[in-house]
């Protein structure tokens, strides 16, 4: 095992990442990539008190003296263990790889990878209406040692393996995207997908051949497990990550935990030890992931945490400083989050709306006081029945004004995983995580 | 085997990046990152591989040709070039004085705007690109620019972030940056009323927003199918006059990138003309995709350091048009847009997004800070009858930024 020497009067951590990935393409049949990919990399963080000094480098020979560069960049602290951040870093040890031997995905052959996602290029391929189509398959695994000062000496493991099957329709002047994917922890999950494959096609050439322009207003809306997750993560996950609260009277006033922020059914969790691409039993300061209710029976519950955020407000550590890569610091990130489930079916949600809108599938969404989402598969629901598909540009609404506008949820919960995007962040994009929660029925929001 | 040409292609990235948190240095990281590829063409096909770190040439031989044997298809020889070297320089003095003028313009930020905190990153990042074939192509390219980047909040304000602003590129002056800060936080504090009706909307030239489904319908693998909403439409006049628009990598137009894409294409003046005076010209296109659709190659590859080269996002410029913001809004009250996240296009053209921050705009000082709002319009609209023109003068004291100006429905929200 290797071990580092940090100067003294400083706190310091290596974090090195062992990883294999996998990507392949194929667009209109040909073959545009097929790549495997291995390398070993570190960030090595040095802290004096007062400030932080970072490193990224690929000399994995070279850390130790990375390590005493950055001292020289700061000054020792004799106070340095005592310090509210230090004191908080939890100390873990040991070998906790869930993806080791035969669930690693780099003992599955490129060719192997090839022929499953060929197995589903066949079933859109010279389909009618299919414009062009493309497919990606991707895999990850991502070992990470993690040392610090303080002693621990951690190794871990995430692991994402999936595919997407993206295309364009077209008839005449009428176009639509769509896609199809699936994400999974390991290879054969992947496997006998073909008949969903085939549906979400045929849905698509539904709402290309019979789509109408929605007429703008305000409409009640219900949104699906991947728009109802969306939501939570845009809406009110990011605004639960405590770095944008630090040094901030009014935001520690207005996010006050007990305060009511939504209606009494609805509870969001966050919880980094559910399995899916949200899935990392530790974060990039060592600590533990867990759950957290961010927001309970409707009132806020707590909020997500790095080291320096936890001691800004006094709270304790809860697994969410991550970084994309070895580039680049952990910053506090989400994981896996959901909305829990309510006490309706989807079809009594359906069966309240005199005239609404039922969003299945979305092509991105933000959140800040204003949340927005682009519905991608869309319908009117009129009479208490799902009706016409529409073409809608962006939903939008104010965030606490909707998370008080709920009125039904379902009783099931659909968790998402995804091996292509992720949630962005300042200079650091595309972090995968996890995201869901039941159908959620929001009684009026803007849609244009 | 048959005889296989050799292509090297080399990245290293140097950077100083500062963490700004209210309004302070919160840490310093640096980076020195290399990134080595070799591909191995055969006429048919490609194979590439690449390492993290310093190359072991004899490595990098045997996973390229393993590469190739898997026969990914690309049926040409290497690009044929000279010998070109460009080096572009911030103006900075390496990146312990880029830490001091930081932190001077964080403490003159502070003193300036008392109510609002400001978080975000500094980056100044040397970035270098080699590329070197067996037919002659030998390029290098080394930019150092920084990348100033903050987001604003008014202290007292319930929101993540109130506004932005971020300046990209080679130049820089303190007492300008201040100066935009001052504009954006000073018309924050200034809410004004407008009533719903059509305004001119004005764009920063580098937002995304009012252009997504031009890049797409620009796309040439969309475009060569049948599915952009161009398809097919090469030498038609699809907007106004006014429009022009170019793929650019050109200093010229402060554009900082590699002269040459990523299969060691290069343009005349390093710009390639897509739309010209409203009549569509070309979508922009790879080799393979310019072979595929009988396309004019434009020279838009892109890829990761070690994959096989494929169609990437130009950046795209919409020609100035002789006029400046405050001629081009004529007098009226315009809509500038700071902050507009979550807006999209339907698959034909319509457009709507909220606008979450906006000011009210005479074409050169901001007025006030609207409130939240709805801008929509649609594609075929924005940039034909309703397009009035982009600027020949920046939009704020810093940064290249020109108003793109276009007339939209604005309603406000709730």
């Amino acid at each position: 095992m290797v071990s580092y020497s940090f100067p003294a009067g400083f706190y310091g951590d290596v974090r090195t990442e062992d990883v294999f990935e996998t990507g392949i393409q194929v667009t209109l049949g040909d073959v545009e990539e097929m790549q495997e990919r291995a390398y070993t990399a570190a960030f090595v963080r040095l802290f004096d008190g007062k400030k932080w000094y970072y490193a990224s480098t690929t000399n994995l020979d070279g850390i130790q003296q990375e390590i005493y560069r950055l001292a020289s960049m700061g000054t020792a602290s004799d106070e340095i263990n005592s310090h509210p951040v230090v004191s908080r870093y939890q100390v873990h040890t040991g070998d906790h790889c869930a993806f080791a031997g035969d669930a690693d995905i780099a003992a599955v052959s490129i060719a192997e990878k090839m022929d499953l996602l060929q197995e589903y290029t066949d079933l859109i391929d010279g389909k009618e209406y299919v414009g062009v189509w493309r497919a990606n398959y991707v895999d990850q695994r991502k070992v990470k040692h993690f040392v610090s000062s303080k002693g621990a000496d951690l190794t871990f493991d995430t692991q994402r393996v999936g595919f997407r099957i993206y295309f364009e329709l077209a008839e005449g002047d009428r176009h639509c995207n769509e896609r199809y994917d699936r994400a999974a922890e390991t290879f054969e999950p992947l496997r006998g997908h073909g008949a969903a494959a085939v549906a979400r096609y045929k849905q698509a050439v539904d709402y290309l051949l019979n789509s109408v322009n929605v007429e703008p207003g305000d409409y009640p809306v219900i949104l699906s497990p991947e728009a109802a997750g969306v939501f939570a993560h845009e809406s009110f996950g990011h605004k639960s990550e405590a770095d944008f609260m630090i040094g901030d009277e009014t935001m520690k006033e207005e996010w006050q935990i007990g305060k009511a922020v939504g209606v009494s059914m609805l509870s969001i969790v966050e919880d980094g030890t559910r399995r899916g691409s949200g899935y990392v039993p530790f974060d990039d300061e060592g600590t533990a992931a867990g759950e957290h209710y961010l927001i309970k029976e409707g009132r806020l519950a707590g909020r997500l945490h790095s080291g320096v955020t936890a001691a800004a407000l006094d709270e304790e550590l809860t697994g969410n400083a991550r970084s994309i890569n070895f580039e680049y610091e952990p910053i506090v990130r989400m994981t896996t989050t959901y909305i829990k489930e309510g006490p309706d079916t989807l079809d009594e949600l359906i069966a309240g709306v005199d005239t609404g809108v039922i969003v299945e599938t979305i092509t991105h969404g933000s959140g800040m006081s204003t949340f927005t989402m682009a519905p991608s598969l869309a319908y009117m629901i009129r009479d208490g029945k799902r009706a016409e598909p529409v073409r809608i540009s962006v939903i939008t609404g104010d965030v606490f004004t909707a998370l008080g506008d709920i009125d039904g949820m379902s009783n099931e919960v659909e968790l998402l995983s995804f091996v292509l995007g992720g949630c962005g962040k300042g200079e650091q994009p595309l972090l995968p995580v996890g995201f869901g929660g039941p159908w959620v029925r929001v009684k009026q929001l803007s849609v244009r | 085997m048959k005889h296989m040409k050799r292509e090297t292609y080399r990245q290293n990235v140097r950077e100083t990046s500062i963490n700004v948190m209210q309004t302070r240095i919160e840490s310093i990281r640096t980076k020195n990152i290399t990134r080595n590829s070799l591909r191995l063409y055969d006429g048919e096909h490609l194979g590439v591989a690449g390492t993290l770190g310093e190359a072991d040439e004899g490595e990098l031989l045997r996973k390229a040709e393993a590469a190739l044997s898997r026969e990914i298809p690309y049926p040409f020889e290497p690009l044929a070039g000279n010998c070109r070297t460009a080096r572009v320089t911030a103006e900075f003095d390496g990146s312990q004085a880029f830490v001091e003028q930081m932190r001077q313009l964080l403490d003159e930020l502070r003193s300036h705007q008392p109510e609002f905190v400001f978080s975000g990153k500094f980056n100044l990042a040397t970035n270098t690109a080699v590329m070197e074939n067996d037919t002659g192509l030998d390029y290098s390219y080394e930019g150092t620019t920084a990348d100033l980047d903050l987001w604003i909040k008014e202290k007292g304000s319930a929101n993540i972030l109130d506004a932005g602003v971020e300046i990209k590129g080679i130049a820089y002056n303190q007492d300008a940056f201040v100066e935009t800060t001052d504009m954006i936080c000073d018309a924050f504090k200034r809410p004004v009323e407008i009533d719903d009706g059509e305004y001119p909307v004005v764009f920063l030239s580098t937002d995304q927003l009012y252009r997504i489904l031009l890049m797409r319908s620009l796309h040439g693998l969309l475009f060569g199918s049948g599915t952009s909403l161009f398809s097919g439409k090469i030498g038609e006049k699809l907007f106004s006059d006014k429009v022009t628009i170019r793929q650019s990598r050109s200093e010229t137009d402060q554009i900082y990138l590699p002269f040459f894409d990523f299969e060691g294409a290069v343009n005349t003046d390093d710009r390639y003309t897509l739309i010209d005076g409203g009549t569509l010209v070309a979508p922009f296109t790879t080799r393979a995709y310019a072979a595929k659709f009988n396309l004019p190659h434009t020279g838009s590859a892109a890829g990761e350091y070690d994959s096989v080269p494929n169609l990437g996002i130009p950046e795209l410029l919409f020609a100035g048009t002789g006029q400046t913001a405050a001629e081009i809004v004529g007098g009226n009250k315009a809509i500038l847009v700071l902050i507009a996240s979550g807006g999209d296009f339907t698959p034909d053209g319509a457009f709507a997004s909220p606008v979450q921050l906006g000011y009210l705009y005479d074409g050169k000082q901001l007025l006030g800070r609207i409130p939240q709002a709805t801008i929509s319009s649609h594609l075929y609209e924005m940039f034909g009858d309703g397009f009035r023109g982009v600027s020949t003068d920046p939009v704020f004291p810093i940064g290249s930024d020109r108003a793109v100006i276009m007339n939209m429905k604005v309603e406000k929200s709730g």
